[in-house]
């Protein structure tokens, strides 16, 4: 009886080809990034790979460029971001849906084409090439993935919480300090990995708005994969993949209670 | 009074600075708008013209991207709308640890560093031919790559409607004879459609967008990211103004007309809600 | 200060006079009203509760008071201070929301401390906060006082709804407000929790002494806990006083219909304290209206006696009876007026009684309305422009143009499921069982109230079509000749 339970097409099946793609597309193609990491230059299986990259200053100085860049143009998100969903969120400022969808109609557009326009008019304004044009084209490019989530979390938000603050005797400072701004973790949290993480292995930015100085671990692994160096490529992205394993777990942990909102965030 | 005062100051300074924002948002797409009507290789005006526009269409580079782009999206959109709906469906009724592991799997497709994927599936396609199983570059490999690293959106944006559904509905549609697939079609898929469609419109997008998993399985064929990325070293085609032109102004008139739309009927049930409000 | 010395950190204020005034008190949103020119006085220790069906302004009221919402027009007071502009923080009153709105970022402790924490002091003339000593005092007070020792820790979604209900009234309670507000404060709790929570909400305001406002729209709720109920309807007040007072001698047929179950029947006044209905004389208790006057009767189901059919008087057929644990339910027909009467002893389906009813068991009130009239515009031979729609009816004898009033009776008001099959749409507003028939209240799109008698039992909120029977329809002359105006309810 419950053999024939057992081989009866059941709803949870419907997941089993989405399975199968993930084990084929997204597993096992990390177990071959890992293979060819593995390999050093002479086919044998070794930890050489990242020995040799551990043990040159590129790679860290790579990785530190890497990393403040992509901190500082979530940092600037964040900060650009924030304030802005606030007043988006406030329905005295602010009713319209349509005003919301303005700042998501350029996503629409392709990335490289926005960075092309970018680099127009930052050229009009005098603004050559450099870390300052690539830290505004990030910023420019990433921009509306950190205010949609922020802003979907804080136009979701229960006003009976803000009317409860003031209620109990909260300033309007008050308030924002003690209610919202900690209500608001989960998107924000959100908005930084959507932020974040793309940010990580950009390279197309500084290849079209940066000079020489600059160079990303995207650049790194591109270069690599060009000289057809692709174990080294592999161990790179190894490491990167270590990294964003870590970044996935703290964010998680931060977000416990939210992790749907990285639904909300891409809405 | 002071109040009063207060409160609309506060609202005139925060509508200056959402407006300020969205001018500098569009600010380089309208130096581009503005631009696609001179035909100079550089950021110059050398008189009004629409050559550019016709451009776009019989450069054969640009249009051929073009045409690329729009099928590999379309195509790996419907995909992962199918799947993904599919897969949010079945994920819903996975026990415990399967559950958590799938879920995993997806989280680690959105959050993962393109470049990574990008280099996973490169190597992925090179294994697999290696073994003798032909998938040549280009379609196919572009087609199976987007619609994999997209599923998981549409996980995300049919999840939330799935939620919402009444738990048995499906069982309904069994025991009235329809079979399984029967079932999905015709009573649980009209249920999710919002969201499939939502679902379609981000793998769409994000297809579009693509480029650095483009790059490294695009084969021999090009598409709008690709081709930008390599015209850059030789001075970029100033065609491409022209094409960020139309995209622009075609998203922004589909969206705005959209949106009009669909507020007008909130607008119009809002009104009935409260008027049945105010009686009750 | 030493330990000791604080059993009670709340004080409890004198019972004398006003606190609260609300005075004149409108409040538009676009163009719906949803508080209308409104006063109230509410006094110190007082346990008032704002009574009416969902939309009937109670909630808005108590809204303003707070501090939520600013009135459109009108002040409010508090302790003789004109309070009306004056921000939520800054009133010392306080708020049980409707769901809790408990933060959910901070344990049970800190969210009962919150307002503690950002309270301000003078001690010998200088400004401090308090102390955490003090706010750790307050805190447990509070935590006892609702019976949650020892739950400082804990989150508040691991708590049950009652417990969180009970933070919610620690955390307002705490600051030692002057007055408490509370929002349909037990709505979400089960039938039970509810009871025991009522009790409990009782014995607090009654230990505590400070005034509350409670809003509801449970009739029993509101005659069990305050000391004054206020019984609201389309942001109007219908009526103020005492539990008992409200259920025995309700004003109007809606306060007679919300409070209590009643059966509610039309009838003529014949001269003092004599009463003609179902064609019968009866006895009553009231004096003091017109000869032939039309009223509407409220007889208490509980207020009627079954005895033998041989008295005569108003004898019918138990249709229906109902064992209820400790009385009958059950439903007598007279004529064809159906009555509901409850009482210890029950008689079965099928007997025929008398229903005897004691003179001041009968409570007569004026009737609401008694026929339906409007201004309206002659608009051509056979039509008049009424509720901005053209109606058909008879116009001979007035000019093209002429305002005249249009007058139609309950009967000829006929109710249609399609909206696009009547003249013009709206929405069921109230309809009340008159043993035969339902009188129903429409209030239409452009805010005017229609009355008619129906067979159907329409349901509350239905979108329906309105048609008038052109026949019926009586016109007469204004004598002021002014503009074309938009009627106004005209008075209940």
């Amino acid at each position: 009886m419950t053999q024939i339970k057992k081989l009866q097409f059941q709803r949870k099946h419907f997941s089993y080809p989405y399975i199968v793609i993930c084990v084929v597309f997204v597993v096992i193609p990390l177990f071959i990034l890992a293979g060819y990491a593995l390999i050093d230059s002479d086919g044998n299986l070794s930890l050489s790979n990242f020995v040799d990259l551990l043990n040159s200053a590129t790679t860290y100085m790579v990785f530190g460029q890497t990393l403040m860049l992509s901190f500082l143009t979530t940092l600037i998100c964040l900060i650009l971001a924030y304030p802005l969903a606030l007043l988006l969120s406030n329905a005295s400022i602010n009713r319209s849906r349509t005003i919301v969808l303005l700042f998501i109609i350029p996503m629409w557009i392709n990335f490289l084409l926005r960075t092309f326009a970018l680099r127009e008019l930052l050229s009009m304004l005098g603004l050559g090439e450099g870390y300052f044009s690539v830290l505004i084209g990030m910023v420019y490019d990433l921009f509306p993935f950190m205010l949609l989530p922020l802003y979907t979390i804080l136009s979701g938000m229960d006003k009976s919480y803000k009317e409860a603050g003031s209620d109990l005797g909260a300033s309007s400072w008050q308030n924002f300090v003690r209610v919202t701004l900690p209500l608001s973790v989960p998107g924000i949290v959100s908005g930084i990995m959507m932020t974040f993480m793309p940010a990580l292995s950009s390279f197309a930015i500084n290849d079209m708005l940066g000079d020489a100085h600059l160079f990303l671990f995207g650049n790194m692994v591109n270069d690599l994969y060009g000289l057809n160096m692709w174990n080294y490529a592999s161990a790179l992205a190894m490491i990167m993949l270590i990294f964003v394993g870590l970044v996935m777990l703290v964010g998680n942990r931060f977000n416990r209670r939210n992790i749907r909102s990285l639904g909300g965030a891409k809405q | 009074m002071t109040n009063v005062a207060k409160k609309k100051t506060k609202v005139v300074v925060g509508r200056t600075i959402i407006w300020l924002s969205i001018a500098i948002l569009y600010l380089p797409l309208l130096v581009i708008l503005v631009f696609s009507f001179t035909t100079s290789n550089t950021m110059t005006w050398s008189g009004f013209s629409t050559q550019l526009f016709s451009n776009v269409f019989t450069h054969p580079e640009i249009s051929s991207a073009l045409t690329n782009t729009l099928i590999i999206a379309l195509a790996s959109a419907a995909l992962a709308t199918l799947i993904g709906t599919l897969a949010s469906v079945g994920i819903f009724y996975l026990k415990k640890p399967l559950k958590q592991i799938v879920n995993a799997g997806s989280q680690i497709t959105i959050l993962n560093a393109d470049i990574v994927t990008a280099i996973a599936f490169m190597l992925l396609f090179i294994s697999i031919s290696n073994i003798g199983i032909p998938l040549p570059d280009g379609y196919p490999t572009l087609i199976i790559a987007h619609t994999v690293f997209t599923i998981p959106f549409v996980i995300l944006a049919v999840n939330p409607k799935l939620r919402r559904l009444n738990p048995n509905l499906y069982e309904a549609g069994l025991d009235l004879g329809a079979g399984h697939m029967r079932t999905m079609w015709t009573v649980i898929f009209p249920q999710l459609l919002t969201g499939m469609i939502t679902g379609f419109a981000i793998a769409f997008t994000l297809s579009l967008e693509d480029f650095i998993v483009s790059q490294y399985n695009k084969g021999s064929i090009e598409t709008i990211s690709t081709l930008i990325y390599s015209s850059i070293s030789r001075g970029l085609d100033p065609t491409f103004r022209a094409l960020s032109s139309i995209v622009f102004v075609t998203v922004l008139v589909a969206m705005l007309v959209f949106n009009a739309v669909s507020s007008q009927r909130a607008k119009l049930s809002e009104r009935l809600r409260r008027a049945l409000h105010s009686v009750k | 200060m030493s330990t000791s010395t604080i059993q009670n950190p709340i004080k409890k204020p004198d019972r004398k006079d006003t606190i609260i005034e609300v005075k004149n008190i409108t409040k538009r949103f676009g163009d719906m009203t949803a508080v209308d020119d409104l006063n109230l006085k509410i006094r110190k220790g007082e346990f008032v509760t704002l009574l009416g069906p969902s939309g009937c302004g109670k909630t808005t009221l108590l809204r303003m008071i707070a501090g939520f919402d600013t009135s459109t027009e009108g002040k409010i007071y508090l302790e003789g201070v004109d309070v009306t502009q004056i921000p939520p923080n800054k009133r010392s009153i306080n708020t049980v929301f409707q769901k809790y709105a408990l933060f959910p970022h901070l344990n049970v402790y800190n969210n009962i401390a919150f307002g503690l924490k950002l309270k301000k002091i003078e001690i010998d003339g200088k400004i401090t906060k308090l102390s955490r000593e003090v706010i750790d005092q307050k805190v447990n007070y509070g935590l006892r006082m609702v019976g949650l020792e020892g739950y400082d820790n804990r989150d508040i979604d691991t708590l049950s709804g009652g417990q969180q209900q009970r933070v919610a009234i620690a955390r307002a309670l705490v600051l030692e407000p002057k007055v408490l507000l509370l929002d349909e404060p037990l709505g979400a709790l089960d039938l039970k929790m509810r009871k025991e929570m009522q009790i409990e909400l009782k014995n607090m305001h009654r230990n505590l002494g400070i005034t509350f406002l409670y809003v509801t729209h449970d009739q029993e709720e509101a005659l069990t806990m305050s000391d004054t109920v206020v019984v609201m309807r389309d942001g109007v007040i219908q009526q103020i006083g005492t539990p008992k007072k409200i259920y025995d001698e309700p004003k109007n047929a809606f306060v007679a219909d919300f409070i209590g179950e009643s059966n509610i029947l039309s009838g003529e006044m014949v001269a003092d304290y004599k009463v003609r209905v179902l064609e019968r004389i009866l006895n009553c208790s009231d004096k003091g209206f017109a000869k032939e006057e039309k009223v509407d009767l409220v007889i208490r189901p509980e207020d009627i006696l079954l005895e033998n059919p041989d008295k005569g008087g108003l004898v019918g057929e138990v249709i229906d009876s109902i064992f209820k644990g400790d009385y009958y339910e059950m439903r007598v027909v007279v004529d064809d007026y159906e009555f509901s009467v409850q009482s210890v002893e029950g008689s079965p389906i099928g007997t025929r009684v008398s229903l005897t009813i004691r003179p001041n068991g009968i409570h007569i009130m004026k009737k609401a309305r008694v026929v339906n009239k409007y201004k309206a515009l002659i608009h051509d031979d056979n039509s008049i422009l009424l509720f901005d729609e053209y109606f058909e009816c008879n116009t001979t004898g007035f000019e093209h143009g002429q305002i005249v009033e249009a007058e139609f009776d309950f009967e000829s008001v006929i109710l249609t499921d399609h909206e696009a099959d009547g003249i013009i749409g709206g929405n069921i507003a109230i309809s009340l069982y008159k043993g035969n028939h339902y009188q129903v209240q429409v209030y239409t799109d452009d805010d005017n109230d229609i009355y008619l008698n129906t067979e159907d039992d329409w349901d509350i909120g239905d979108r329906v079509g309105i048609l008038v029977d052109k026949n019926k329809i009586k016109l007469s002359a204004v004598v002021k000749e002014d503009d074309y105006i938009d009627n106004n309810d005209e008075e209940l």
